[in-house]
């Protein structure tokens, strides 16, 4: 199904976190049907690539390798960030799957005193899990690509919300009970000046909120695409992010998969405007993707 | 999200080195070459590796 989905989406390029062992099969089925792809993996981060791929580089989290399209060399970053202190889920009344610290006594259950809506507290175990620190190793490396001259694009599934989605313009939507928040991840990206690919065209979160997860997936109960059964849990934690680079022209953005997402442990279908493509796709993951469309040009 | 611990283990598969072995099994050939001016991105969690 994911060769599938590459296929018609008709990406060059693909991020996948959680490839596991499946990437191999994957390619070949592209390939099988005509295309011209490669893979690296580090980790659980694969970079599919139908332009030419140089060796992979593993770095905390995230898998790199140097793309060259046409003659621009793409320092290409696939990212898996750490899924446990999952802080989001705190102001949902849910406790966040931390190992150890604060509200780690609640796992992943609700929290009988309710939302957590102290935003300095979501924040510290925001950045206990280590997401943003892993971010600003990110950020140092990738200025060392673009020293030497090439430019840099980093997606993946960050397991953390947006810094420009938890705003006030949604601070009493989705759940987020008021909580405002500054997500760390997000924000040392946003304050290196890199792009959010579909904010930046789509740049109005109460609107196009881009959620990708959870996806309906109609192949899985909803009892495990769930974690946080009777809140509204969704969020936009996968990405496309781009350094400003006159080479690198920003066209277009979408979300991939399903309309359908839950709410509340039910399969709901979106109201907002965000444009789903392959939205009837038959759909492989938990996750809805993210599409992020470039002219490059030397 | 992800359901699964993180393995530390850093695999370092190679692609091409693969491809080469499918391509000595009669796997297709690819011929299909992609867009020097275009680029699309796509970021898809595969959940365990999808199917």
């Amino acid at each position: 199904m994911i060769a599938d989905i590459i296929k018609e989406s008709g990406a060059s390029l693909v991020f996948i976190p959680e490839a596991n062992e499946t990437t191999p099969s994957i390619v070949a089925k592209l390939n099988a049907q005509g295309l011209s792809f490669q893979y690296r993996i580090t980790g659980d981060n694969a970079i599919i690539s139908a332009h030419p791929i140089g060796e992979a580089t593993s770095l905390p989290y995230m898998t790199k390798a140097v793309v060259t399209v046409g003659s621009v060399e793409i320092a290409a970053y696939a990212a898996h960030l750490q899924y446990r202190w999952y802080a989001t889920y705190l102001p949902r009344a849910y406790g966040p799957g931390s190992p150890s610290g604060e509200f780690s006594q609640y796992g992943w259950n609700k929290i009988p005193s309710g939302p957590v809506t102290d935003a300095a507290a979501v924040d510290r175990v925001n950045e206990a899990s280590g997401r943003p620190q892993v971010i600003a190793q990110f950020i140092a490396d990738a200025a060392k690509e673009r020293d030497l001259g090439r430019a840099v694009i980093l997606g993946g599934d960050f397991n953390e919300p947006s810094t420009l989605d938890w705003t006030h313009r949604t601070a009493q939507l989705f759940d987020h009970n008021g909580v405002v928040l500054r997500w760390g991840s997000t924000q040392a990206l946003e304050d290196a000046g890199y792009v959010d690919a579909y904010r930046r065209q789509h740049p109005n979160p109460v609107t196009h909120p881009g959620f990708t997860w959870p996806a309906s997936n109609p192949n899985s109960p909803v009892s495990v695409l769930t974690w946080a059964p009777e809140a509204d849990e969704r969020d936009r934690i996968d990405y496309v992010f781009h350094h400003p680079d006159s080479r690198l022209k920003l066209t277009d953005a979408h979300v991939v998969g399903p309309r359908a997402t839950i709410v509340r442990n039910q399969r709901v279908v979106e109201p907002g405007k965000d444009e789903f493509l392959l939205a009837d796709a038959p759909w492989p993951t938990d996750h809805k993707g993210v599409l992020a469309s470039y002219t490059v040009r030397r | 999200m992800n359901q699964v611990s993180r393995r530390s283990i850093v695999r370092g598969i190679t692609g091409a080195a693969a491809l080469g072995a499918l391509s000595v099994a009669g796997a297709a050939t690819a011929t299909a070459a992609p867009s020097k001016s275009t680029l699309k991105v796509l970021v898809l969690n595969a959940w365990h590796g999808g199917k």
